[in-house]
């Protein structure tokens, strides 16, 4: 077991260290830097030889990155020159609210997905499948962030019941808060919900034919018993990883839904920073996201094979 | 190509599948015929009108047919998606087979450069990309193809060991046929299937990336209409006239379920996912 853990840590390290390398190089391949922006539209040379001195852009490329990475090792991801706050600081400011967003949306795309997928595995063929099933693969096909805006459209213009978007915090606003919280977390749990959904009918299904399901009916055992004691022990692991995978996702892939409902997240952070060219903070948010999808998907593989020998032998050998 | 789809209108939900993608498809086609104005056409006097039997969507705050735009856009949405997944295809099938078939170092390389392009999140993958090669029709393309190629590399690499293991590849070996024409001569062709299945996945994310890119300003630049860029405007102009969200998404949506359905019926004849799990060791 300790072997495979190492094994995986390892491989998520180069993972890792691959990624802040392209991260660093791409960042520079962006036409127009730090010293442009901040120069402004006709600088003297001494400006810009300053400007360059100031932020090092003057070293070789390789020093340059040592110096970032070693910072970024211990938590430092540098200082935006636009806005003049670290940019550790701007990501703790937003990860809360983003925290927040896809948690909710996790908690919705998990009871509706196990709400629908269940209902659907035990009426399985009648009319409610077929219908259930159907509402699945439309709601797959939906993009998420059109789903937000018409949802703005009834909600916001037309019935004036909830907010169009914008998030102020609890601090200030108390629990009405949560007025801002339900159509950016509807919207962003519906893809997963489904994906739940059909997972989660599959496993019923599958498990419903095991020998041991049969045994236990035979036992006497009940419906919702049988449910609960034997088939969600074991239809929970896959949906548990989606799960794990989807909020991983979330946590960097709301940019849509955020941009949607101006919700103040890392996502929105990001595309804010592309836009404004502020290189220093596009390359900590994304190493930042990068890192924490590794991280869950590294607890992923290891509880796999916590629970499961087969992985741990067949990654240890393989790859 | 007559069986698979002869087998897509003999399956319930392919069909429908067919249906929409080839409508969208002659929508696309026929756009100067079918569009009753031209997509850049500027009506004076009649910015942000609400539906009317000139202009069945409303227009634009540039007063522009929405209608008309949105038939236009669906060439932008679907020939960036298709040239997405063919160079993303074509990226990811080189670097699967040089694994696969080279193993060792490059292997690894290759491998790991397709764990990393996964690590990130698609549409800021994408969005970085655009930022360093400008937005455009191409660009977007190549962005949403880097963000795809792992998906084709890995299936690629796991059919390639799996059908490293059958006699036919011994037989060609024992003929003295090098790696390389085993791998695009023996291999590549018998492969097929499973790619197929992969790119027509591909092809709705392809289409969904596009859509979102051009949403936040980094797709195809005005005034070419793309469906993503007419959302974030009717966003902008929600209070004004309420319409303009409606059609563009419903067209983006008609799509979408289109290829999804597609997807999914060639998804049970042949089952991507089963060839990794069977070669992946």
């Amino acid at each position: 077991m300790l072997r495979y853990v190492l094994r995986r840590i390892g491989q998520a390290a180069v993972v890792i260290f691959i990624v802040s390398v392209v991260v660093f190089m791409m960042v520079h391949m962006v036409p127009g830097n730090v010293v442009t922006v901040l120069a402004g539209t006709d600088p003297t040379p001494e400006v810009v030889e300053a400007l360059t001195k100031r932020f090092g852009l003057d070293q070789p490329l390789p020093v340059q990155y040592a110096k970032w990475a070693a910072g970024a090792i211990q938590g430092d991801l540098g200082t935006s020159p636009i806005s003049g706050r670290k940019v550790s600081e701007l990501i703790a400011s937003r990860m809360g609210n983003t925290l927040l967003l896809a948690g909710a949306a996790i908690v919705l795309a998990a009871v509706f997905g196990i709400v629908v997928g269940v209902v659907a595995a035990l009426r399985r063929g009648g009319w409610i499948d077929t219908a259930l099933t159907g509402l699945n693969a439309t709601i797959l096909s939906i993009p998420n962030f059109w789903f937000g805006i018409i949802m703005i459209l009834v909600f916001s213009v037309w019935l004036r019941l909830l907010p169009s978007g914008g998030f102020r915090g609890f601090e200030r606003e108390g629990l009405s808060a949560l007025r801002y919280l339900v159509m950016p977390a509807i919207a962003l749990s519906m893809d997963s919900g489904a994906m739940i959904a059909r997972l989660v009918r599959a496993s019923v299904l599958d498990e419903l034919s095991r020998d041991y399901v049969t045994v236990a009916r035979a036992k006497g055992v009940r419906g919702a018993w049988l449910m609960r004691k034997h088939i969600a022990r074991n239809a929970a692991i896959p949906v548990l990883t989606v799960l794990g995978l989807r909020f991983g996702q979330m946590l960097g892939g709301a940019v849509l839904i955020e941009s949607v409902f101006n919700w103040p997240g890392l996502g929105r952070l990001t595309v804010e920073a592309i836009e404004t060219r502020d290189v220093v903070v596009v390359q900590g948010a994304l190493l930042y996201f990068v890192a924490v999808y590794m991280l869950i998907n590294l607890l992923i593989d290891i509880s796999y094979g916590w629970f499961n020998p087969r992985v741990r032998a067949s990654v240890g050998g393989g790859e | 190509m007559r069986e698979t789809l002869a087998y897509l209108w003999h399956h319930r939900t392919g069909r429908i599948g067919v249906c929409l993608v080839s409508f969208m498809v002659l929508v696309a086609i026929f756009a100067p015929v079918i569009a009753p104005y031209g997509p850049n056409e500027q009506i004076r006097g009649a910015e942000l009108m609400g539906m009317s039997w000139e202009h069945p969507f409303g227009t634009d705050f540039l007063g522009r047919d929405i209608l008309s735009r949105t038939i236009f856009a669906s060439r932008i949405s679907l020939t960036a998606g298709a040239l997405a997944v063919v160079l993303g295809a074509v990226l990811g099938i080189a670097m699967g087979l040089s694994a696969g078939s080279l193993g060792g170092w490059t292997e690894t390389v290759m491998m790991r450069a397709s764990d990393s392009i996964m690590a990130f999140p698609a549409i800021l993958l994408g969005a970085a990309v655009v930022a360093i090669l400008g937005p455009g029709f191409v660009q977007v393309a190549i962005a949403i193809a880097i963000a795809q190629s792992p998906l084709f590399a890995r299936l690629t690499r796991a059919i390639a060991l799996s059908e490293a293991r059958l006699e036919y590849v011994e037989a060609a070996e024992s003929m003295g046929a090098t790696k390389l024409r085993i791998m695009l001569f023996h291999i590549l062709p018998n492969s097929a299937g499973p790619l197929i299945v992969q790119a027509s996945l591909s092809v709705g994310i392809a289409i969904l990336l596009e859509s979102g890119l051009s949403f936040l300003g980094l797709g195809v630049q005005p005034p070419t209409p793309s469906w993503g860029q007419m959302l974030a405007d009717a966003l902008r102009f929600i209070d004004f006239i309420p319409s303009y969200a409606i059609f563009p998404g419903i067209a983006l949506t008609i799509v979408l379920v289109g290829v999804n359905f597609i997807a999914d019926a060639l998804r049970d004849k042949i089952d991507p996912q089963s060839v990794t799990k069977g070669g992946s060791n």
